[in-house]
C-alpha cells in the first residue's frame, strides 16, 4: 500500500502537467515556420503554416540527410482566425494530421500587423505549452507568408537558413536574432521597445542586415544599415565587423571589429544629466589605403581614429532615429533607472525622457594586429 | 459348517498358518535389510552385512560385488563393492586383488578377527588413501564417490580404498570469459580437481578450505574458500551458516549457491558473482572475499559481489590502466545504450520531439513516413525478433549460431524496412542496443538490463523522458539498498568510499592501488605479502 502511494505520488505531477502526450512524429505535421499578417478583413490575422511535405520528409529520411530528397519540400496551411490557438485548430482541421509546433524555428512577422494582434501572439506564445519559445522573429515589410515561402539556394526548407545563420552565434557580424522568448520580456519591461530584424527580398532570396524598431508594439521605423548596426554596438551585438574607412582618396580596411558598450548617466551633479555610451573596441588591420605600404604606428593610429569616428557616426544615427520615432530599442532604460534613479522615477516616462536626454558618443577603437599577425 | 467343503477348509488353515510363520521370518530379517544410516554399524557377520551393503545400494546394475578369499582358498572370506565406471579397474584387477590374494593365510589368522582392517590396511593395500568406516550411511557415500568398500568376515569395520577415477573435462580456458595474455585456466567439473588449481595459485598456507555436504539426494560436497588473516570472519561465518541452512534434496548448480548465500533471493540483480577463472578467484580471495566451490560445477561464486565487479575482467587487470579505463569507459557507455537507446528513441519519436535537432527530427520522421505501426510497437517487434534470434542461436551448434545471427540481423532487419514495418532508424536503435549489450562482460549481469528495457521503454512511453528519469530514479533507488552477504551493493558508489573508486569507473596504475576496498572490511586492509597463518587454524 504504502508503494502504491508512493510510486503515485511521483505519478501524480507528470499526470497533471500533461507530459504524456503521446503521438508519434509520423502521426504529426511538423510546422518549421509561421507568418503572420493581416487579413482582408478587419479583425482577421492572416496565419501560414509552413511543414515539409509527407515525400520529401520520406525523402530526406531514407537519404540520411536529405541529400536525394525530391518533391515539393513544403507546403502551406492558411488560415484565417483572430487568436493563435483558433488559427492552429482551424488548420489541423483542414489536414489529415494534427500540427506539431514545438520544433517552430521561424515567426515571419508583417510589419502592418496591428499590435494589439502582435500582443495578443506573444501572449499566446507563451501559453502554449508544446512550444519551446526559442523560435526567432522576424520582421518583413511586405507579405509575411511571401517572404516566408522565398526560395533560398541554401536549402530546401528557408526556416533552416535563418535558423542556421542565427544558431551559429560566432558566424556573423552582427548578431541580428530576436528569440521569442526575448520579444516577449521585452514586452514586458516597460522601458524597452521591440526590435526585430527586416527580412528583405535579394537575387539569392532574401537579406537580414537592418533592423525594424517598434514603438508600443507598433511598428516605428526601419533603421538604414549604418544605423542598424549602431543599434547592434549599442545592444551588444557586435561580434567582428568589417569597416571600410575612407583614407587618403582610399579605403583602409579592418575586420573582426568587436567591442564592449557601457553607458552611465553623467551631469546629475550639475543638473544637466546626459547619456554617456562609451564603446571600448578592437579590431584587426587587413587593407592599408592606396600609397600606404606599411602599418607605422601613426597609420595605424590614423586608421583606429577613423575605425572610430565609423563606429560613433554609425551608433549616433540609430540614436537619431530612435530619438526621432520616439522608441527606445536598445534596452539602456532598465540600467540607467538603475544607475539614476531619482532622475528618472518612472518607468513609463522613460521613453520620454530617453528622446530629451542628450547622449555623448566615445568610441575608442584599438588595432589589435595586422591580417598576417593575428 | 453346512455347505462347506472340508477339504478346502483345511487348505485354508494350513495357508494361513503358513503365512503366519513367513511373516514372523520376514518380521525377522527386516533389520538387517532396513538402511538405519550412522545409528546401524556393521555387525562383522559378512552375510549379513553383504545384505545390508546390497540394500543400501539397492537394485543397481552399476554396483559390483566381488566375493573373494582374503589369502587364497582356505583363506578369510570378503566381499568387494563398487560401482563400475567410477573407479580404476586396472589398480583393482592388477593390484589390489593379487594383493588380497597373497596375504598369508596365518597373518589374518594371529589377529583377532575384528582387527584384520588394521593388518589389511597397514600392509597388504597398496593405496595411497584408506579409510575405515564403521557407518553404513557414511560407507555408502564414499561408495558413491568411488571408493572400494571392502568387507572382511568377522570384522565390523568396513575398508574403504580411494581408487576412484571419474571421468572428467580436462582444464581449458572459460569460452565466456577469455582474455588477451593472461591465465587460461577454467574450473572443471570435479571439485578437488578445481580445489588444487586454487591452491597451486595461492602458495601461502592462510588459504582455507571448508567442506559442507549439502543435498538430501545429491549429497554434493560444497567447498568454502577464505584467506585466512584477510577476509572478515564475519562475512565466512555468514557465508557457512547460510549454505549449512540449505535442506532441500538438490544441491546441484551454482545457481543453488546463489539462492542460499543472496540476501535477496527475489533480486533482479546477482548478488552473487559466478565466474569460470580461476585466477578471478585468486584475485577475489586475495582481494578479502569468499569463494564457494561445487562439485559437478565448473565455476565458483564470489561474495560479497558488488555491482561494480560484474564490470571488471581478467583483462582489466591484464592490460595497461589507459587501455582498462578506456575499456570501462567504453563499457558504461555501452550499459547506457542498451539500457536507454530504445527507451530514448520512443521518448523522442513519441513524447518529447521537441528536444530533437530539427535535422534529426526530419531523418526521424522521414524514416518512419510510411510505418504503420507506432514506435512503441516497433520496438517491440524489433526487440521480440531479437530475442527470438538470440534463443535460437543458443540451441544450434556455435558455427551455425553465429551464421543465425548474422543473417538474422541482416535479412530480417533489411526486409522488415523493405516491407515497411519497421523504419531505418529502429534497426540502427536495435543493432546497437543489441551489441551494446554485449559489453556487460558478466553473463548473469546481462539479463537484468534486458528485463529493465521493457521498463525503460514502457517509462519512456508512458512518460517519456520524464518516465525514462522517474525509472532511472527508482532503479538507482533500488540498487543502493541491496547489499551482498551484508556489504552495499553500490559500493563504492552508494555509500561514496572515494578510495576505492580508483578502481571502479577507471583503474589506477597498480602502485596506487595499495588498499582493499573498504567496503569488504577485510582484516588486513592493505595489500601485500599474506599475513601469517592464524594458529587458531580457520576456525570460522
Amino acid at each position: 500500500m504504502r508503494t502504491a502511494r508512493l510510486v503515485l505520488s511521483l505519478l501524480l505531477p507528470f499526470f497533471l502537467s500533461g507530459c504524456w502526450q503521446d503521438q508519434p512524429i509520423n502521426d504529426r505535421f511538423l510546422v518549421f515556420s509561421l507568418a503572420v499578417e493581416p487579413g482582408r478583413s478587419g479583425g482577421d490575422t492572416l496565419w501560414t503554416f509552413q511543414m515539409p511535405t509527407p515525400d520529401y520528409l520520406e525523402g530526406f529520411g531514407n537519404s540520411g540527410g536529405g541529400s536525394s530528397a525530391t518533391g515539393t519540400p513544403f507546403f502551406d496551411i492558411q488560415v484565417r482566425d483572430g487568436t493563435f490557438s483558433g488559427a492552429i485548430v482551424k488548420a489541423e482541421n483542414r489536414t489529415s494530421r494534427d500540427l506539431y509546433m514545438g520544433q517552430l524555428q521561424t515567426v515571419f512577422l508583417s510589419t502592418d500587423l496591428p499590435a494589439s494582434r502582435l500582443r495578443s501572439f506573444l501572449d499566446e506564445e507563451g501559453r502554449t505549452g508544446e512550444l519551446d519559445h526559442t523560435e526567432f522573429l522576424l520582421a518583413t515589410a511586405g507579405s509575411a507568408s511571401k517572404a516566408m515561402s522565398t526560395k533560398m539556394p541554401q536549402s530546401p526548407l528557408p526556416s533552416f537558413v535563418v535558423t542556421e545563420h542565427f544558431a551559429c552565434p560566432g558566424c556573423a557580424e552582427v548578431r541580428l536574432d530576436v528569440p521569442v522568448y526575448e520579444a516577449q520580456s521585452a514586452v514586458l519591461e516597460p522601458t524597452t521597445d521591440l526590435a526585430l530584424p527586416l527580412v528583405e527580398p535579394s537575387s539569392h532570396g532574401y537579406t537580414i542586415a537592418r533592423v525594424v524598431i517598434y514603438r508600443d508594439l507598433a511598428k516605428a521605423a526601419i533603421l538604414s544599415a549604418k544605423a542598424s548596426r549602431g543599434w547592434a554596438w549599442i545592444a551588444n551585438r557586435i561580434q567582428k565587423e568589417a569597416v571600410n574607412i575612407p583614407m587618403g582618396g582610399g579605403k583602409a580596411s579592418l575586420r573582426g571589429l568587436s567591442g564592449k558598450t557601457s553607458y552611465a548617466i553623467k551631469g546629475i551633479s550639475r543638473g544637466r544629466p546626459y547619456l554617456d555610451i562609451s564603446i571600448r573596441g578592437s579590431a584587426i588591420l587587413s587593407g592599408l589605403p592606396p600609397g600606404v605600404s606599411r602599418a607605422t604606428p601613426s597609420v595605424s593610429k590614423a586608421i583606429a581614429l577613423g575605425a572610430s569616428k565609423a563606429v560613433r557616426d554609425e551608433v549616433a544615427s540609430a540614436i537619431t532615429e530612435a530619438k526621432r520615432v520616439g522608441s527606445e530599442p536598445f534596452g539602456i532604460g532598465t540600467r540607467v533607472r538603475v544607475m539614476a534613479p531619482k532622475v528618472f522615477e518612472s518607468p513609463a516616462s522613460w521613453r520620454e525622457a530617453f528622446r530629451r536626454l542628450p547622449v555623448r558618443v566615445s568610441v575608442h577603437v584599438s588595432i589589435e594586429g595586422t591580417g598576417s599577425r593575428l | 459348517m453346512t455347505g462347506i467343503n472340508d477339504g478346502r477348509l483345511r487348505e485354508l488353515v494350513g495357508l494361513r498358518s503358513a503365512l503366519g510363520a513367513m511373516a514372523q521370518r520376514l518380521a525377522g530379517l527386516v533389520p538387517d535389510l532396513r538402511f538405519k544410516g550412522d545409528a546401524e554399524q556393521p555387525s562383522g557377520h559378512l552375510g549379513m552385512s553383504a545384505r545390508r551393503m546390497k540394500s543400501g545400494v539397492g537394485r543397481n546394475s552399476q554396483t559390483i560385488d566381488r566375493p573373494l578369499m582374503i589369502g587364497g582358498v582356505g583363506g578369510v572370506p570378503a566381499h568387494l563393492y563398487y560401482y563400475d565406471g567410477l573407479v580404476d579397474d586396472a589398480q583393482i584387477s592388477q593390484t589390489i586383488l593379487p594383493a588380497l590374494l597373497s596375504v598369508p593365510k596365518d597373518v589374518l589368522g594371529q589377529v583377532p578377527p575384528a582387527d584384520r582392517h588394521l593388518v589389511m590396511q597397514a600392509a597388504y593395500l597398496p593405496v595411497g588413501s584408506v579409510e575405515t568406516s564403521s557407518s553404513w550411511s557414511s560407507a555408502l557415500a564414499k561408495l558413491a564417490a568411488g571408493n572400494m568398500a571392502l568387507l572382511v568376515e568377522g570384522d565390523p569395520t568396513i575398508l574403504l580404498v580411494d581408487v576412484a577415477k571419474i571421468p572428467h573435462r580436462s582444464v581449458n580456458e572459460p569460452e565466456t570469459e577469455q582474455v588477451l595474455l593472461g591465465p587460461r585456466e577454467g574450473f572443471t567439473d570435479l571439485l578437488f580437481t578445481n580445489l588444487a588449481l586454487v591452491r597451486r595459485r595461492i602458495g601461502s598456507p592462510s588459504l582455507r578450505v571448508r567442506s559442507v555436504t549439502r543435498g538430501k539426494i545429491t549429497r554434493t560436497e560444497v567447498a568454502v574458500l577464505w584467506i585466512e588473516g584477510v577476509t572478515n570472519r564475519r562475512l565466512v561465518a555468514r557465508a557457512l551458516h547460510r549454505i549449512r541452512r540449505f535442506e532441500g534434496d538438490m544441491f546441484l548448480y551454482q545457481s543453488d549457491v546463489r539462492t542460499v548465500l543472496e540476501d535477496r533471493p527475489k533480486s533482479l540483480f546477482p548478488l552473487v558473482r559466478t565466474t569460470e577463472r580461476v585466477d578471478e578467484v585468486i584475485r577475489a580471495l586475495a582481494m578479502g572475499k569468499i569463494a564457494v566451490l561445487l562439485d559437478g560445477t565448473p565455476a565458483a561464486s564470489l561474495v560479497p559481489a558488488t555491482f561494480t565487479d560484474f564490470y571488471q575482467t581478467t583483462q582489466d587487470y591484464v592490460s595497461s590502466f589507459w587501455d582498462t579505463s578506456l575499456v570501462r569507459v567504453i563499457r558504461a557507455i555501452g550499459w547506457f545504450l542498451s539500457l536507454y537507446s530504445p527507451g530514448i528513441y520512443v521518448a523522442l519519436t513519441a513524447v518529447n520531439p521537441d528536444l530533437v535537432p530539427s535535422k534529426l527530427l526530419l531523418s526521424l520522421a522521414g524514416a518512419h513516413e510510411g510505418v504503420p505501426f507506432v514506435p512503441l510497437v516497433e520496438v517491440v517487434i524489433m526487440f521480440v525478433v531479437i530475442e527470438i534470434l538470440r534463443e535460437a542461436a543458443l540451441r544450434l551448434p556455435t558455427s551455425l549460431g553465429q551464421t543465425l545471427g548474422t543473417v538474422g540481423a541482416i535479412v530480417v532487419g533489411e526486409a522488415m524496412i523493405r516491407a515497411g514495418i519497421v523504419s531505418s532508424t529502429m534497426i540502427i536503435v536495435v543493432t546497437v542496443t543489441a551489441l551494446a549489450t554485449f559489453t556487460v562482460p558478466s553473463f548473469e549481469m546481462t539479463a537484468p538490463w534486458r528485463i529493465l528495457l521493457w521498463v525503460m521503454i514502457a517509462s519512456a512511453e508512458g512518460l517519456g523522458l520524464a518516465g525514462l528519469l522517474l525509472a532511472s530514479a527508482v532503479l538507482i533507488t533500488r540498487l543502493v539498498s541491496l547489499t551482498s552477504l551484508g556489504v552495499p551493493y553500490m559500493a563504492p558508489f552508494g555509500p561514496l568510499r572515494p578510495r576505492d573508486l580508483k578502481d571502479s569507473v577507471v583503474r589506477f596504475p597498480v602502485e596506487a592501488l595499495k588498499r582493499r576496498p573498504s567496503s569488504l572490511e577485510a582484516v588486513a586492509t592493505a595489500k601485500g605479502p599474506f599475513p601469517r597463518p592464524d594458529p587458531a587454524g580457520g576456525q570460522a
